[in-house]
């Protein structure tokens, strides 16, 4: 049996997953789509942003750059005088330059032959004609070649520095070489950060950094060419348009969404950066809200359907309380339940089945108990009419016992007395006398024979037989009832045989009543078998019990006869053509067998003579 | 009644958790430093003055989140040159968390004090006259050990001289004061000297040894009148603790001096042509921010500061009857007038 609360508990969980997958479903999907177009939002606005900030960037650079070339150029022009007067006149030059702009930290002049014609430096002492050769030194060959030359980036300090080179306008054929301070360079950078954790730094051409947040890495000569998005951008030609925000990382490996520009004149790569935490914080948080809006509508889509659920199974559970109620048999059950739908609907269909299950209930009771009385009653009269039958039943036994033993005395005096004149001790009788006297004798006899069985009967009718039982041969019993029979077989003409099995022999019983019961059947057989027929009997042990049968080669006797002739008085036709016999021979038989706990039958078939058999349990000593 | 409650407390839960879903999450926590007092140990040799970087150091670390008082405790000691030593053990002593040392004999006596101790106190240098020279560093990129700090052009002495020269037309003979105890005056003089005669008009240089206030006075009485043009303070540790009294001494003699920077220029000095100390300060306070929050000074790499400032009071050239060009009033970043 299941517990009662499971059903209920089992619906509430089907109502509940039904909602809450619903429910979860559209949420889920709503909050996947919001978020996946903020996501698209947010990246394309930072990605449009981080570009504007890293062009300008780079944009206001290359214009610093620009601005020095053009203060180079001015500077890199032929002297009118070619000798002393117009080194000083350079030397002028230069200094009104480096007052100008103190970012030029040393300038040089290399006449046509890549000698040092005059140097100046914030930091060392004016030289004219030093005598140092710089014809091989790249600033000149390369500025001769190109016109001008940026050198690579180099550090002072936290400053990148640079060398530029420029070409002397013709028909000078010198080159003006400046060390150029870009201090400016890191704060134009700085500015270009964004959010509160992005930061901008730029690299050169190989991905050293020039500028960074973290001076540390500036200062400690850090490379950056291996960072992902910088790889990229070096790959990419100098004048190649900026692309789309990449998602990158920064030096410790955190995931940054980077734009990039290039500063096309230096070939150096400004690069805008900021964290992807905190680039989709907006969408960290539209997360959050999808979140918590699955959670809350989840526990109320709980709340909702659990609420719905005990109101559904609520009556169900009545229903089914009542249902196993009335199964139980109390039919007065009915179920209330509020409302008027189909749960109520069915709730007023079970009730008046409930009340026309009761009402054909209480009606049946009605009629049994009826019933019953009528059936006590009966009971009643049938037990006193048994009980005068039973008084008139022992009443006739007594009078029959009384009444045989009333016929039985003065039957005795005519035997005896009869006997006496057959024997002529009172004097010769005649022929015709002695006749008589035959017939008295005879009649008497009979008549004797009859009242001993009518007063056998009525002892064991009435109760008054008591069987006294001891061990006996049942083969001499039987060996004695054919000798008895054997002058009226031999008479008639009849054979009669014994075949006792060897196992057949001392059985417990009334030795008496057997050997009555074994005549009874004998002399029964021989008075039926016609001259020239057998009688066979046999003994033997079956199923623990010993049955005898008597077998004749008689007229035999018709099935419906087989167990009228069993009872008192009634004989077969043949017995009745025969005139012999009282009729109460083996209704006695079958009282004696089953006084001894046996049983009597006959297996006969009219015209093919008989057998009669009894059986005896057999008796433990 | 059960179920009215339970379905009160989830509508409550519900509306709570509705509420939250629209709040912002701000995640920008401000993990200050630390929560125990750190103490930063900082010496300065020159009690004629207090370093003009002190200042810009405190407040950028108040920038950074270091107050003082309420999570960083800042010890100044300015000392005598005799005091320095001893002032450097005690920190060791004292375990503070940082020393800071503003100028070379600090730094020496720093490097010296906590070399001897296992767990090597971090030491910050402001304005070393040359990190790599003295040892104070293997690299300026990697310093390796346990100085690290900020470095800025001190001794441009040749462009001092060159500048000198440009100021004072006159100059010829330039009284040179140096003190044989300061170990690097030996370096600097020999870029001195071979600058004074890469000059295009060389000078000549009279140069005199002083250690101390007694020295310094002798020298100044011990002067001819036209002996020499103008004076210049040489030594590191002359200028560290005796530029005061150099200044009072050249006016008296009606000499023009240089001054290391803007600050004696403004008490007199005829010119100064040498970084400006201020940055130092704010870049050492980086310094000081990174160790206190677990970096090692050993792979803090030692910021350059190459700004040069030069100052010029016009008011002790006229009183010296210096014209000074206007070519090179325009180029001083500072003029008193």
């Amino acid at each position: 049996m299941e517990p009662p609360g499971r059903p209920h508990r089992r619906l509430i969980w089907k109502y509940t997953a039904v909602v809450v997958t619903l429910v979860a479903a559209a949420i889920v999907s709503v909050g996947l789509t919001e978020l996946y177009f903020t996501y698209q939002d947010s990246k394309r606005t930072l990605s449009g942003f981080e570009r504007n900030k890293a062009s300008t960037a780079a944009a206001v650079i290359e214009q610093q750059i620009r601005e020095i070339l053009r203060e180079l150029e001015t500077v890199a022009q032929p002297t009118v005088d070619q000798g002393r007067a117009g080194l000083a006149e350079r030397k002028q030059n230069f200094h009104r330059l480096h007052e100008r702009d103190d970012s030029l930290s040393q300038l040089s002049y290399l006449d046509s032959r890549g000698q040092e014609r005059v140097r100046t430096s914030l930091l060392e002492i004016d030289r004219i004609d030093r005598g140092i050769d710089f014809s091989r030194s790249l600033e000149f060959v390369r500025a001769r070649a190109e016109r001008r030359h940026f050198g690579r980036v180099y550090f002072r300090g936290a400053r990148p520095h640079i060398t530029i080179s420029v070409a002397e306008r013709a028909p000078g054929r010198g080159v003006v070489v400046a060390e150029i301070d870009l201090r400016s360079v890191p704060q134009v950078i700085e500015r270009a950060s964004v959010g509160t954790a992005g930061y901008a730094y730029a690299v050169d051409s190989r991905g050293r950094l020039i500028t960074h947040p973290d001076i540390n890495l500036v200062l400690g000569h850090a490379s950056f060419a291996s960072l992902p998005q910088v790889r990229a951008a070096l790959r990419g030609p100098a004048n190649a348009p900026a692309g789309a925000a990449t998602i990158g990382r920064d030096q410790d490996g955190t995931k940054v969404l980077s734009a990039f520009e290039t500063i096309e004149l230096l070939g150096w790569r400004v690069f805008v950066e900021e964290p992807l935490s905190e680039a989709f914080a907006p969408l960290k948080s539209a997360i959050w809200r999808t979140a918590l809006l699955l959670v809350a509508f989840l526990l109320l889509a709980i709340a909702t359907s659990v609420l719905l659920a005990r109101r559904l199974v609520r009556p169900i559970e009545s229903i089914q309380a009542a249902a196993a109620k009335i199964g139980s048999g109390a039919l007065d059950q009915r179920i209330e339940i509020p409302g008027h739908d189909e749960l109520g609907a069915l709730a007023e269909e079970f009730n008046r089945m409930a009340a026309r299950l009761e009402e054909s209930y209480s009606s049946l009771e009605q009629k049994v108990e009826e019933r019953t009385r009528d059936l006590a009653t009966a009971l009643g009269e049938l037990d006193d009419k048994s009980r005068e039958l039973e008084a008139v039943s022992r009443h006739k036994s007594e009078f029959l016992a009384n009444m045989s033993h009333e016929l039985r005395t003065p039957l005795n005096a005519i035997l005896g007395f009869s006997q006496v004149l057959r024997e002529r001790l009172f004097g010769e009788v005649n022929e015709k006398q002695e006749e008589y006297l035959d017939d008295i004798l005879s009649s008497g006899n009979h008549l004797l024979a009859l009242i001993n069985d009518v007063l056998d009967l009525s002892k064991v009718e009435a109760g008054q037989i008591e069987l006294e039982l001891a061990p006996f041969s049942l083969r001499e019993a039987l060996e004695r009832g054919i000798v008895m029979v054997r002058e009226q077989a031999t008479h008639d003409g009849v054979q009669v045989a014994l075949a006792a099995a060897s196992d057949v022999d001392i059985v417990t019983g009334d030795e008496r009543r057997i050997r009555q019961v074994i005549f009874n059947l004998l002399s029964n057989a021989v008075k039926f078998t016609p001259a020239g027929g057998v009688v066979d009997v046999r003994a033997r042990q079956v199923n623990g019990e010993v049955r005898v049968s008597v077998a004749d080669t008689g007229p035999g006797i018709a099935a419906e006869d087989h167990e009228r002739i069993f009872e008192e008085f009634q004989q077969t036709e043949a017995g009745v053509e025969q005139g012999e016999g009282t009729g109460l021979g083996l209704a006695l038989s079958k009282r004696l067998v089953e006084l001894h706990g046996g049983r009597i039958w006959v297996d006969s078939e009219f015209g093919k003579g008989s057998t009669f058999v009894f059986a005896l349990p057999e008796r433990k000593a | 009644m059960r179920v009215l409650v339970i379905a009160g407390a989830l509508g409550v839960l519900v509306v709570s958790l509705l509420a939250a879903s629209f709040t912002v999450f701000d995640s920008n926590d401000d993990s200050s430093a630390a929560q125990s007092v750190r103490r930063v140990g900082l010496m300065h040799v020159g009690t004629d003055h207090i370093p003009p970087a002190l200042e810009p150091l405190k407040a950028r670390l108040a920038e950074l989140g270091w107050t003082e008082g309420k999570n960083v405790e800042l010890v100044f000691r300015n000392l005598e040159p005799e005091q320095v030593e001893e002032q450097a053990r005690e920190f060791v002593r004292e375990r503070v968390d940082v020393i800071v040392a503003f100028e070379d004999q600090s730094i020496d006596a720093a490097e010296a004090a906590t070399a001897r101790v296992q767990g090597r106190i971090p030491v910050v240098f402001l304005h070393p006259s040359d990190p790599l020279a003295d040892g104070l560093a293997k690299s300026l990129s990697r310093p390796g050990g346990n100085l690290t700090g900020v470095f800025g052009p001190r001794d441009v002495v040749a462009k001092q001289l060159e500048r000198y020269q440009l100021i004072v037309p006159r100059l010829r003979r330039v009284l040179t004061l140096v003190d044989p105890t300061d170990p690097r005056t030996e370096r600097v003089l020999k870029e001195y000297q071979s600058a004074a005669a890469q000059l295009q008009r060389p000078l000549e240089l009279d140069i005199r040894e002083a250690s101390n206030a007694q020295d310094l006075k002798r020298v100044f009485r011990s002067l001819r009148p036209g002996e020499v043009d103008g004076a210049f303070l040489l030594s590191n540790n002359l200028r560290q603790n005796h530029s005061a009294l150099t200044v009072k001494l050249a006016r008296d003699a009606q000499l023009p001096v240089q001054g290391s920077r803007k600050e004696w220029v403004q008490r007199g000095a005829l010119f100064s042509y040498g970084i400006d100390l201020a940055p130092l300060g704010r870049a050492g306070a980086r310094y000081i921010d990174s160790i206190l929050r677990g970096a090692s000074p050993a792979d803090l790499p030692v910021e350059t500061i190459p700004r040069i400032e030069f100052a010029i009071n016009l008011k002790t050239a006229g009183r010296l009857g210096i014209r000074v060009s206007q070519v090179m009033i325009i180029q001083a970043d500072k003029v008193f007038r």
